[in-house]
């Protein structure tokens, strides 16, 4: 369908506009007051904003209750859902280019990606789980053991292992301080952990081009948590069941990036946690029985 | 009123009043200043100079 792909080319010029503006330094760009509810660290000098989540988890660590990245999360979710991660985060627009690899999306089985889908809410729950008990005993001494214990996993215990953090601040700033090595005989020198997050994000880039949004999908903290707390907000996808030929058409469900059964959603309005508010389904409908409506 | 819409307006009125307790306490800073805490977990297998 030329519409689809017109609309998911005009997505990716948004995304990319915005990746220019929160990395626009060089432009003159000012930094932005209030983090963004998107995968984002903004530790790379040219970064114009800092993420809310990466924001939320180190002031729990450091026992501070993170009003502000809370209140970004929470009013972004019920107005608007998970839009900043279809529209907004730079991963998620990585994901999205190499998702162009393939002609169509291709689809897990339903019982794998059942299953895979509990992954994300997992690691919110062993991440939250880890800043608060860091939180709650910060200041004390077996607080500061812990802290210690925990290693690079303190503050922050998601960064360590999420492959945004390794694309956009590791290797820029490895690459702008001359870190990566020149020879294979310096091969050796490089810490194993980076090797051990590079693959992780070579395996996540690789996955990417064959199961869209693989990442956001399936591991994704972030998501899980606006996708829970946006799958009731204002902005919504309404379905006209009457106009709505189910299984006879299925297109919504062929083009939808994070693979929901739109068509076979019982309510009026879809909330499906995993909807990260593209709007492709609605371009895609030739009956017009979605639209995007409050 | 439908249910979903009630959950939607506590979570606005949450969210507002979270806010308003963020500005109160100028937490803007606070995130920027916590960020370089921070910047140990994101460089996590890179030594900077």
């Amino acid at each position: 369908m030329k519409e689809v792909m017109a609309f998911r080319i005009f997505r990716l010029l948004v995304q990319a506009a915005f990746f220019v503006l929160i990395t626009g330094a060089v432009l003159g760009i000012p930094k932005l007051e209030y983090p963004l509810p998107i995968l984002w660290y903004g530790t790379i000098p040219l970064s114009r904003a800092d993420g809310a989540f990466h924001g939320m988890l180190v002031m729990i660590s450091e026992g501070i209750f993170p009003f502000l990245p809370l209140a970004v999360i929470v009013l972004v979710s019920a107005v608007l859902g998970p839009i900043t991660c279809g529209w907004l985060c730079p991963f998620g627009f990585v994901q999205e280019i190499l998702s162009f690899v393939q002609a169509e999306y291709r689809r897990l089985s339903t019982p794998a990606h059942s299953s895979f889908r509990k992954m994300k809410y997992i690691i919110l729950v062993v991440v939250l789980f880890f800043s608060i008990t860091l939180g709650a005993y910060h200041g004390t001494d077996f607080g500061r053991e812990y802290y210690k214990a925990m290693g690079f996993f303190a503050p922050d215990p998601y960064a360590p292992l999420d492959p945004a953090a390794t694309l956009f601040d590791v290797l820029p700033l490895a690459v702008f301080w001359n870190l990566l090595p020149t020879a294979w005989e310096e091969l050796g020198s490089v810490d194993p952990f980076l090797w051990f997050r590079l693959f992780i994000l070579a395996l996540t880039l690789v996955l990417s081009a064959y199961v869209p949004r693989f990442w956001c999908r399936y591991f994704c903290p972030l998501g899980a948590m606006m996708g829970s707390l946006g799958s009731r907000s204002l902005l919504t996808i309404k379905r006209n069941p009457l106009k709505c030929p189910k299984e006879e058409c299925r297109l919504c469900y062929v083009h939808c990036p994070m693979q929901i059964s739109v068509y076979t959603e019982a309510n009026p309005t879809l909330k499906s946690p995993d909807c990260i508010k593209c709007f492709q389904c609605v371009v895609a409908c030739p009956h017009k029985a979605l639209k995007v409506g409050v | 009123m439908p249910s979903s819409r009630i959950t939607t307006l506590l979570l606005l009125l949450i969210g507002v009043g979270l806010l308003l307790v963020a500005i109160s306490l100028n937490q803007s800073e606070i995130v920027e200043e916590l960020a370089s805490k921070g910047l140990k977990s994101v460089i996590a297998g890179i030594k900077l100079p």
